[in-house]
């Protein structure tokens, strides 16, 4: 009993070591990240010493006004660029992923299975290997330069109907026929009572829709030509290839794009990962 | 009479039904099923945006196969997969058996952290390690020359940097793998492992019969997921590397969005993206036939 004592004692502290270490790994880019766009000099990121940028000196909001005072193109549009795109692409994603999820998942569809089917299956060409056909095609619709553009399009993603379509499974069909005995409208049963039920998918896909559209790089950056339709992940590639701004400037704007998604994953950390996972765990 | 009356009903039901699928239906046709076919027909075509297409047969894909750069480009992506996969499998198969060993405590802490980056940007996370890995005051040269390792030029060594594309890609993405393995392993029923012990197995035994045969779906997904999920990489390559050095991290991805934003040449970009359209449908196909089989 006392030498398994000890073998379990000898494992914890070699299973934390290796936690701790891969945690400091995961976590040491975004605190460095944070650190530069508060430092008001170069000196702490040149130098040769590790901990030498963790020393509290010369630290201000200097390098945020700096992006602030750009002008072309303006922070304040880039980043209501990213909401605005962020915001509508989630709402459309989800509003017609949840019809469709709904209808796939509790009524006989005709070629029900086909249709979900082909709807997971736009998940295996990822939008980076579409991107280049996806351009020619807004231009032929004459929505390349616009916010409909990158909104639409980003707005064409199937985890949504994935989540719900799975929860929806859950729900029992017992629900569904005594309302439909009790005279309800198919409008009536959807909002008044599978919407309501499906709130924690529904939540779970808004937020993963959220973050995605939120990230999404190759979509702005083929749509938005004119700089006043750049949203802050473009920005900031854009930045870094000019002179004009320094690098703790563009770790200010790395940090206004993070902070908001990390602090929502913080906060909702259960539900996200359940919904990215939807496709690929089963419970 | 009464037949005809079901018929129309069905009828009726079933339009209602689609029209509430019509809308998703509208927008995934339109933003990522017609793409992938219009570029199958583009892929014919001498494609120019201000006069016009003119039709050119297979005269795409033949400049693309006797593209020096171009076959460099897959032959690197293939270099890159077929060393991100096994490695991705290893690093979460260790974390997650670490993870549910069963008198760790706050295990959902950690595996919450590991997940953090997956689900940040690919343009923040490229232009951090861009800096990390700067050869003079870059962290992972500082590191290196603590632990007494040779300080390599990781952006510019073309023996070096796609390793570093693969190191920061599993930093990015293992996180999802790891939830893979760890939901595989913590559904494991641990009587099987007593049962095994009372018969005299030792650790290998058990984990070369119980542990790994469990988690025969994770490695399965993994695979699937991560083909995916790897064939797509292109922001790193466009921040951070730009497929330099000596074009050794040129992934088709960011190659075909270089043919056709850099050189113009739609055409080819298009019948690239039918071969990395062809090799994604074919790689899943042998995954899913070497996994069924098995079964």
């Amino acid at each position: 009993m006392k030498i398994s004592n000890y073998k379990r004692f000898f494992y914890l502290i070699l299973i934390y070591g290796f936690l701790v270490l891969v945690s400091i790994v995961i976590i040491y880019p975004f605190l460095w990240m944070l650190i530069a766009s508060l430092k008001l000099s170069d000196r702490a990121m040149f130098n040769k010493s590790i901990f030498e940028i963790f020393k509290f000196k010369d630290i201000g909001f200097g390098n945020y006004s700096a992006l602030v005072g750009l002008s072309s193109p303006p922070l304040l549009i880039m980043a209501l660029n990213s909401i605005v795109t962020a915001v509508v692409s989630t709402l459309i994603n989800i509003v017609v992923c949840f019809f469709a999820a709904y209808m796939l998942a509790k009524h006989k569809v005709v070629g029900g299975k086909y249709l979900f089917f082909f709807f997971i299956s736009t998940m295996i060409i990822p939008q980076e290997v579409v991107a280049v056909p996806l351009y020619l095609v807004l231009i032929s619709l004459g929505l390349i330069n616009s916010y409909q553009g990158i909104i639409l399009s980003l707005s064409a993603e199937s985890l949504s109907i994935i989540i719900l379509y799975r929860f929806f499974k859950e729900i029992p069909n017992e629900i569904i026929e005594a309302s439909y005995i009790d005279g309800a409208s198919e409008l009536n049963l959807i909002f008044k009572i599978i919407f309501p039920l499906s709130w924690p998918a529904v939540m779970g896909a808004i937020l993963i829709q959220f973050i995605t559209s939120w990230n999404a790089f190759i979509i702005p950056l083929i749509t938005a030509i004119d700089e006043n339709l750049y949203t802050l992940q473009i920005g900031m590639s854009y930045f870094s290839n000019t002179l004009f701004i320094d690098f703790r400037s563009i770790m200010a704007l790395g940090s206004i794009i993070t902070i908001p998604i990390i602090l929502i994953y913080v906060l909702t950390q259960k539900r996200v990962i359940k919904g990215i996972t939807a496709g690929s765990i089963k419970e | 009479m009464f037949g005809s009356n079901i018929k129309k009903k069905k009828i009726k039901t079933q339009s209602i039904y689609f029209l509430f699928i019509v809308p998703a239906l509208i927008i995934f046709i339109i933003f990522r099923a017609w793409p992938i076919i219009y570029s199958f027909i583009l892929s014919f075509f001498d494609v120019n945006i201000i006069s016009g297409n003119t039709f050119i047969g297979l005269k795409n894909y033949i400049s693309l196969i006797h593209d020096q750069t171009y076959i460099k480009s897959l032959l690197v992506t293939i270099r890159f997969t077929s060393i991100i996969l096994p490695l991705t499998i290893i690093w979460s198969l260790f974390v997650s058996i670490f993870l549910d060993y069963k008198f760790l405590r706050y295990p959902n802490f950690f595996k919450s952290l590991f997940f953090m980056p997956f689900v940040t940007s690919w343009v923040v996370i490229s232009l951090i390690w861009k800096w990390f890995l700067n050869s003079k005051f870059g962290l992972v040269n500082q590191i290196f020359s603590i632990l007494h390792l040779p300080e390599q030029n990781w952006l510019t060594n073309p023996k070096v940097t796609l390793w570093a594309v693969i190191v920061i890609t599993i930093w990015k993405m293992g996180g999802y793998f790891i939830l893979i393995f760890l939901a595989n392993l913590q559904i494991i029923d641990p009587s099987l492992y007593e049962a095994a012990e009372v018969d005299g197995a030792n650790f290998w035994n058990k984990f070369r019969y119980i542990t790994l045969n469990a988690l025969k779906p994770a490695f399965y997904i993994t695979l699937i997921t991560g083909t995916i999920f790897y064939f797509r990489t292109f922001v790193i390559i466009f921040a951070m590397t730009g497929g330099d050095p000596l074009g050794t991290t040129d992934l088709l991805a960011y190659h075909t969005y270089q043919l056709a934003f850099r050189s113009f040449e739609f055409g080819q970009a298009s019948a690239s993206i039918v071969f990395m359209f062809a090799i994604i449908v074919v790689v899943l196909l042998l995954q899913i036939a070497f996994f069924e089989r098995k079964d």
